[in-house]
C-alpha cells in the first residue's frame, strides 16, 4: 500500500507533466515510483500512439484537419486521452511559445504539422527544435519572413525569434542584444520561404512547403552577437544556442509553466527569477546535456523545488478542462457533440491554434477575469455531476468502500484526496463543514450517497483552490 | 489520363463537385446513388461542427445542380451544431445511401440507428431500425444496398455482422460476427452485391474484402495490412461492375485498387482529377485565387485521392469515386477489354 | 449620478460571416450589377428603392422604415486598407482597430475602461453569447458574458433549487475575500466576487422587464430581447454586444434563400428592438452599431458569394441622422480590387465618431489614430 504522501505528489507530478490522473492511475504510478515515472513522461515515444483510426471514421474532419473547430477537438481528446501524457503537455508548452495563429495563417492543418512537430521533437535538443521552427511554414507565413527578400528585409521573423523564441529582450538588467543584431538575423534568414501555395478553392487546403531561395538570400559577412562571418539562418541558431540568455530563457519558460507563476515575459529583463536556485540548475544542465530539453526536465522534476510547488500555478484553460474530464474519464467514444469541450476551452480564453498574438497567452492569474470564472466554475460543477460517469463512479465506490458510516470530515477529505490531493484554505475548509455538511454523518450504502458525494464534488470544484495546478 | 492494366482500361473523364456548406458542391462526401437519366444523389457528412451542410446533394453527372434533400443542422450558439435531433429528414450520421426500383432513397444513420427514407422528390417517407444487438436490431448502420429481390442489405458495423431486411424494415436474415477468421467481421463499413446477388463487404479493420453468397455463406476474402499493391489500409466501400472486375476504396492508403473477380490485383488508381464545372465557377468569382492558382507550385497533387469512402459502379461500367477529404466525385469509364465491331483498319 | 440626462449608451449587433452589401443596399440601376450577379441577384421590381440608385432587399420592410423615418444612418464603403479574407483576421481587425499588426485589445474593451475607469460598476460592459468578442477584451476590465439570461449565473448545473441556492452561498462566503493568502487569492476572490456580483444584479433585468413587443424566437431576436431587459432595468450598462451566430452570413452557397432570411431576421429584430426601446420610453440614449467583417465577392460564384470586402454598417437609434453617408463602392471593373468593392472610408473614423460624438470620450487612444468622423450622431 502505497504511502498517500507518495500519491499526492505523483498526482501533483501528473497535473504538471500531464493533465493529471485518475486516483487508480496515481497508484499504479506511485508503485512503479516517482523518478521511474519522470523517466516514462520524460520518454513518450516508448509508450504506444493512440489509435486513430476508430476516431478518424466518426470524425470526418479529423483525417486531414483542414477546420480550426476539428484540430481543437482532436487536441483535446489527445490531452484527454493520449498515454504520452507529456508529449501533449510539453506540445502545449511550446505552442504557448512559438505562437502561430489560425486567424492569419488560415491553414489549420499547417498549424498541426507544427504541432505534430512540437510532439515530435519539443523534448528534443533546443537547436533542433529551432531549426524546425525556422523551416515551419506556418511560422514563417504568421511572421510574414516569406515577404523578406534581400533588398527588402521584413524583421518580423528575425525580430520575434529573439525576442519572443529564444532568448528575451534581456537578463538581469541588460539587453541581450542590440537592434543591428535584430537586423542581422532578418538578413541571415532571408531566402527562407515557403512555395507558392495551392489555393483553398475549390478542393480545399494543401499543405505548404518550406524553400529556401539562395538567389534571395544576403550572401554577405554580417556581425550577429559580436560574432562576424556570412552567416545564414542555421548559423544564427547556433549562436543563439551558446548564448547564456537562451539558456536562462529556456529555463524560466520551464519554470513558468511547470513549477510556479512567473511575471509574464515581457517583464522578465527587469524582474528575476522567483527561484534562481533551480533556474540556475537548469540553466547548467542546458548546456551539460547540450540544450537538449529532456534533461532539463528530469533535473526540473526531481528537484525539491519542484515538489514543493504544489498548487503554485494557476491552472490554464487546458489543465481545467482536461483535467476534469481526466477525473471523470469517458471521453474517448465518438459523438456528434464532441466539440463541446474544446469548446469549453475557448470560452475560458484559451483558443487552441490560435493564440491571440504573436507573444500568447497571459497566463497565471491573467487567465481569469469574471467572465472565465463563471465558465470554468460551471464546466467543472458539471462534470462532477455526471454521476453516471466512470470516474465519478470510481470515486463514489472508493468512498463507500471504507466504511458504512462516514463522517463529515472523512468525506470531504476522501473527495478532496481522490481528486488529487487538493487542500483547502482553513477558512473554505470550515465553511465545507460547517455549512456544506452540516458536520453530519453519511450512510454509504444509502441511495442518495452518489448524489451526496456528486454535490459536494460540484462544490469543491467550484472553489478557488480548485482553479490552482 | 487512362489506366491500362491486363486489358481493362480506365479512362478519366472528369470531376463533380467542390467545397461548400449548401447548394452546388459537397462538403465531406461518404456515398453516393446513381438514379436515372444521369441524375445522383450524394450523401455529405459533413462536420458536426458545421452541421447545415450535412445533406443529400441532387445533381447530374453532367454536374447541373438540382437541389438537396434532408437536413442536419440547425443555428444555435457558437457552432451549427448537430445536436442529437432525430426528427423527420434530420441527418446526424449519415453514411451510405442506395435507392430501390422507384428510386426512392434509403440512407443509413449511424448515430440515430436508423435508415432513413426519402422519396426522389425529397419528401420525407420515414425511418425504421431499432437500436441493439438482438435480432431485427442494429448498432451503427453503415453500408447499405439494395439486393436483386428489392430488399435492404446493411452492415451492422457495432455488431459485425450483414443484416437483410425488407424496404420496410423488417427483419429478414443476418450474418457474421466479431473476429478476424473466415466469414468474421472487425468494424465493417461498405458493400455491395454483384449481378448474381453475392455480398461483398470491407473488413475495415480486418483490412481486407471478404465475398459472401446471397444467404451469407462465406466464398473467399482477399486483401491484407500494408501500402504494396493489392494490400490495404481500412478499406472502407467495395464496387462490382457488370464483368465482376472488384473496385475497392483504399481510405488510408488515399487511392481506389481494381482486383478481378478472384480477388487477383489488377492495378491502382491514385486521382486524376481536374477542375471541375462548379469549380471553374468557383473561381470565375474569387479572381485573386484564380492568379493564386497560375502561380501555384505542386498543383499536380491536387490530381489525387485524399480519404476515398464511397465507390459505385454504374450500368455503363462507370466508376465513381467518393473523392471524400477533396469535396469531389472523380469519374471514370471502363474501355472494354477487347474491341468489338467492325475494323476497319482501312481507314487508319 | 448628478447628470440630469441619461448616460449615452451602444448596442452592438454583429453579423459574423460577411453580409452582402450588394444584396442589402443594392444598386439596382447599375448594369454592372446585373452582370456580375446573373445568379445571385435581387430582381429590379423587388427592390425597394431609396433614390434612383438604391434600394433596400425586401426581405428589410422594417429596416427600410425605420431607413424612411430617419433613425438608420448608411454607413457605405466601410472597411479598411488591404482588406483580409479571412473572417476571424477581418472580425479581429474591426475589433481591435489593428490592421497590420495582431493585437489583443478591443476598442470597446478600452472604452469600457474609460467610462468606468474605477471599475464602480461589474456590468459596465455586458455581452450576450458565449465567450467573450475580442472588442470587448482589455486586461483588467471586468465584463459579463451571457449565454442565457434567465439562467446566467454560476453552479447552474445544480437543478434543485433549494441546493443551488445553498451552493451559491458557500460559493459566495469562500469567495470573500480572506486575509493573508497572497495576491492571487485575493484577486480570485475578488474575481468571484465580481461574478456573482454581476450575476445577482444581472438576474433581476427579467422582472423588471414587460413588453407587448415578441421578439423571434432565433437567437439574435432572444439577445435583442435580453439587452432591452438590461439597458430597461438601469443597471448602468453603457456597452451591450451580441453575435449574429457562428458565421451565419458566409453564404457562399444558395444565397438567395439563405441571404434573405438573414436580413429578414434582421429587419425585425432591429425594429423588434427599436419599438420595444420606444415603448419602455428609453430609446433616447441608446445608439445601435450594426456592421460586419467584410462584404462579398462582386461576381457571384453560381450559388452564393465569397468572401469580399467594402462593406457597409449601420448606425440606429433615435440620436442619429438617418441617410447615406460615404459613397457606395464603384462598381466599375477597373476600381476594383482584387474583384472586390473598394472600401473608401475607413471603419476607425465610424468608432472614432462613435467614441468621441456619443460617448465624449478621447478617441484616439482607443483606436490608435486620428480618423475623419462623419456627422451622423445628432447635435
Amino acid at each position: 500500500m502505497a504511502d498517500n504522501n507518495d500519491i499526492m505528489l505523483m498526482a501533483h507530478l501528473m497535473r504538471r507533466a500531464g493533465f493529471g490522473a485518475s486516483y487508480e492511475e496515481l497508484e499504479e504510478r506511485t508503485a512503479k515510483g516517482y523518478e521511474a515515472t519522470v523517466e516514462e513522461l520524460l520518454h513518450p515515444e516508448d509508450l504506444p500512439d493512440l489509435e486513430m483510426d476508430v476516431m478518424n471514421r466518426y470524425m470526418h474532419g479529423w483525417r486531414d484537419m483542414n477546420g480550426l473547430m476539428a484540430n481543437q477537438g482532436y487536441w483535446t481528446y489527445r490531452m484527454v486521452n493520449s498515454p504520452r501524457q507529456l508529449e501533449e503537455k510539453i506540445c502545449l508548452f511550446w505552442h504557448g511559445i512559438f505562437c502561430v495563429g489560425d486567424s492569419k495563417c488560415m491553414r489549420a492543418r499547417q498549424i498541426l504539422l507544427e504541432l505534430n512537430n512540437f510532439r515530435s521533437h519539443g523534448l528534443g535538443k533546443f537547436d533542433n527544435l529551432l531549426m524546425y521552427l525556422s523551416t515551419d511554414p506556418a511560422m514563417l507565413y504568421y511572421l510574414d519572413n516569406q515577404l523578406s527578400h534581400k533588398d527588402a528585409v521584413n524583421e518580423n521573423w528575425g525580430r520575434e525569434l529573439l525576442e519572443l523564441f529564444s532568448m528575451g529582450v534581456g537578463m538581469d538588467g541588460e539587453a541581450n542584444y542590440t537592434e543591428d543584431d535584430v537586423k542581422a538575423c532578418a538578413q541571415a534568414f532571408t531566402g527562407w520561404t515557403i512555395a507558392n501555395a495551392i489555393p483553398r478553392y475549390p478542393y480545399g487546403s494543401y499543405a505548404n512547403r518550406f524553400l529556401y531561395n539562395k538567389f534571395d538570400h544576403i550572401d554577405d559577412d554580417k556581425t550577429f552577437l559580436g560574432e562576424t562571418g556570412n552567416f545564414n539562418g542555421q548559423d544564427i541558431v547556433q549562436i543563439i544556442c551558446k548564448h547564456p540568455a537562451t539558456a536562462r530563457f529556456v529555463a524560466r519558460h520551464l519554470y513558468n509553466f511547470f513549477v510556479a507563476d512567473e511575471p509574464q515575459v515581457p517583464a522578465w529583463q527587469h524582474t528575476p527569477p522567483r527561484d534562481m536556485e533551480l533556474i540556475k540548475a537548469l540553466e547548467d544542465e542546458y548546456f551539460k546535456s547540450g540544450y537538449e530539453i529532456r534533461s532539463m526536465l528530469r533535473v526540473l522534476f526531481n528537484s525539491d523545488n519542484f515538489k514543493n510547488a504544489r498548487f503554485a500555478k494557476v491552472k490554464n484553460p487546458c489543465e481545467v478542462v482536461a483535467g476534469t474530464l481526466r477525473l471523470t474519464g469517458d471521453f474517448d467514444t465518438p459523438k456528434p457533440r464532441f466539440y463541446d469541450p474544446a469548446l469549453q476551452i475557448r470560452y475560458m480564453g484559451q483558443d487552441l491554434l490560435n493564440p491571440p498574438t504573436v507573444e500568447g497567452w497571459h497566463t497565471g492569474k491573467e487567465w481569469i477575469d469574471s467572465g472565465t470564472l463563471v465558465e470554468r466554475v460551471n464546466f467543472a460543477a458539471g462534470e462532477m455531476g455526471r454521476t453516471d460517469s466512470p470516474g465519478i463512479k470510481s470515486i463514489v465506490e472508493r468512498l463507500a468502500s471504507r466504511a458504512d458510516v462516514i463522517s463529515a470530515e472523512d468525506l470531504l477529505d476522501g473527495c478532496l484526496e481522490l481528486l488529487g490531493g487538493y487542500e483547502l484554505m482553513p477558512e473554505t475548509r470550515e465553511l465545507f463543514l460547517s455549512q456544506a455538511l452540516k458536520a453530519r454523518e453519511m450512510n454509504t450504502g444509502s441511495e442518495e450517497f452518489a448524489s451526496q458525494v456528486s454535490q459536494l464534488l460540484q462544490v469543491i470544484v467550484a472553489t478557488q483552490e480548485y482553479q490552482f495546478s | 489520363m487512362t489506366t491500362d492494366v491486363q486489358g481493362v482500361t480506365y479512362r478519366y473523364t472528369h470531376t463533380i463537385g467542390r467545397g461548400e456548406e449548401a447548394g452546388p458542391g459537397f462538403k465531406n462526401p461518404v456515398s453516393l446513388a446513381r438514379g436515372a437519366d444521369g441524375v445522383m444523389y450524394v450523401v455529405n457528412r459533413a462536420y458536426d461542427y458545421r452541421a447545415d451542410s450535412k445533406r443529400i446533394t441532387v445533381c447530374t453527372v453532367d454536374e447541373d445542380y438540382i437541389g438537396e434533400i434532408g437536413n442536419g443542422g440547425r443555428l444555435g450558439g457558437d457552432l451549427m451544431d448537430v445536436g442529437e435531433d432525430a426528427s423527420d429528414g434530420s441527418l446526424v450520421w449519415p453514411t451510405s445511401i442506395t435507392l430501390d426500383e422507384e428510386e426512392n432513397l434509403y440512407v443509413t444513420d449511424e448515430w440515430l440507428n436508423r435508415v432513413a427514407v426519402f422519396s426522389k422528390d425529397g419528401d420525407w417517407v420515414g425511418a425504421w431500425g431499432v437500436v441493439g444487438d438482438g435480432e431485427g436490431q442494429f448498432n451503427q448502420p453503415s453500408g447499405i444496398h439494395m439486393d436483386l429481390d428489392g430488399n435492404m442489405v446493411l452492415v451492422d458495423t457495432g455488431n459485425n455482422r450483414v443484416q437483410k431486411y425488407t424496404k420496410d424494415g423488417k427483419y429478414i436474415s443476418s450474418f457474421g460476427s466479431f473476429g478476424a477468421g473466415d466469414g468474421q467481421l472487425n468494424m465493417p463499413w461498405g458493400l455491395d452485391i454483384d449481378s448474381e446477388g453475392n455480398i461483398f463487404v470491407a473488413d475495415w479493420r480486418n483490412d481486407r474484402i471478404q465475398k459472401f453468397d446471397a444467404d451469407g455463406n462465406f466464398l473467399m476474402k482477399f486483401g491484407s495490412r500494408g501500402t504494396g499493391e493489392g494490400e490495404l489500409r481500412r478499406p472502407t466501400d467495395v464496387a462490382v461492375d457488370s464483368d465482376g472486375i472488384i473496385y475497392v476504396a483504399d481510405w488510408d492508403n488515399d487511392r481506389v485498387q481494381v482486383f478481378d473477380s478472384n480477388g487477383m490485383f489488377i492495378s491502382i488508381i491514385m486521382g486524376d482529377a481536374t477542375l471541375s464545372k462548379w469549380g471553374v465557377t468557383k473561381l470565375e468569382a474569387n479572381p485573386d485565387m484564380k492568379l493564386q492558382r497560375e502561380i501555384a507550385q505542386g498543383l499536380e497533387r491536387e490530381k489525387f485521392l485524399r480519404g476515398p469512402i464511397g465507390i459505385e459502379v454504374d450500368d455503363e461500367d462507370r466508376l465513381f469515386i467518393v473523392d471524400s477529404q477533396r469535396n469531389r466525385i472523380q469519374i471514370y469509364r471502363k474501355i472494354p477489354p477487347f474491341f468489338v465491331g467492325l475494323y476497319d483498319g482501312a481507314r487508319l | 449620478m448628478t447628470s440630469t440626462k441619461k448616460d449615452p449608451v451602444l448596442v452592438v449587433l454583429q453579423l459574423s460571416g460577411g453580409n452582402d452589401f450588394m444584396n442589402t443596399l443594392i444598386p439596382y440601376n447599375n448594369p454592372l450589377y446585373m452582370e456580375n450577379r446573373p445568379n445571385v441577384h435581387i430582381p429590379v421590381d423587388q427592390v425597394m428603392p431609396i433614390s434612383d440608385e438604391l434600394g433596400w432587399n425586401p426581405n428589410m420592410p422594417e429596416f427600410a422604415a425605420l431607413y424612411d423615418e430617419g433613425k438608420v444612418a448608411v454607413i457605405q464603403g466601410v472597411g479598411y486598407p488591404v482588406p483580409n479574407r479571412s473572417h476571424f483576421r477581418s472580425m479581429d481587425i474591426w475589433h481591435t482597430c489593428e490592421p497590420e499588426k495582431i493585437a489583443d485589445e478591443g476598442w470597446l474593451g478600452r472604452a469600457i475602461r474609460d467610462l468606468d475607469p474605477n471599475k464602480d460598476n461589474v456590468l459596465t460592459g455586458v455581452n450576450f453569447g458565449r465567450g467573450l468578442p475580442r472588442a470587448m477584451v482589455a486586461p483588467g476590465v471586468p465584463v459579463a458574458s451571457v449565454g442565457n439570461l434567465e439562467s446566467y449565473g454560476v453552479l447552474t448545473t445544480i437543478e434543485e433549487r433549494e441546493q443551488r441556492s445553498e451552493a451559491l452561498d458557500i460559493f459566495a462566503r469562500m469567495y470573500s475575500p480572506a486575509m493573508g493568502h497572497g495576491p492571487v487569492v485575493d484577486y480570485l476572490s475578488q474575481t468571484g466576487m465580481d461574478a456573482l456580483k454581476g450575476a445577482d444584479i444581472l438576474a433581476t433585468a427579467p422582472a423588471k422587464y414587460s413588453s407587448t413587443i415578441e421578439y423571434s424566437d432565433s437567437s439574435i431576436g432572444q439577445y435583442m430581447r435580453n439587452i432591452s431587459q438590461v439597458h430597461c432595468a438601469e443597471l448602468g450598462t453603457r456597452v451591450l454586444y451580441t453575435t449574429a451566430p457562428y458565421n451565419s452570413f458566409d453564404t457562399h452557397a444558395t444565397q438567395l434563400t439563405a441571404h434573405a432570411n438573414l436580413v429578414k431576421e434582421v429587419s425585425r429584430t432591429v425594429n423588434d428592438f427599436y419599438q420595444d426601446l420606444k415603448e419602455q420610453n428609453a430609446s433616447d440614449n441608446v445608439m445601435l452599431l450594426v456592421f460586419t467583417e467584410f462584404g462579398r465577392r462582386v461576381h457571384d460564384n453560381g450559388s452564393g458569394t465569397d468572401h469580399g470586402s467594402g462593406g457597409a454598417a449601420f448606425v440606429i437609434g433615435d440620436c442619429v441622422e438617418g441617410g447615406l453617408y460615404g459613397e457606395y463602392p464603384s462598381l466599375e471593373q477597373d476600381k476594383l480590387l482584387d474583384g472586390d468593392l473598394h472600401f473608401n472610408n475607413d471603419f476607425r473614423g465610424l468608432y472614432t465618431t462613435i467614441l468621441e460624438d456619443w460617448f465624449g470620450l478621447d478617441a484616439k487612444p482607443l483606436v490608435n489614430g486620428s480618423f475623419e468622423k462623419l456627422d451622423f450622431v445628432k447635435k
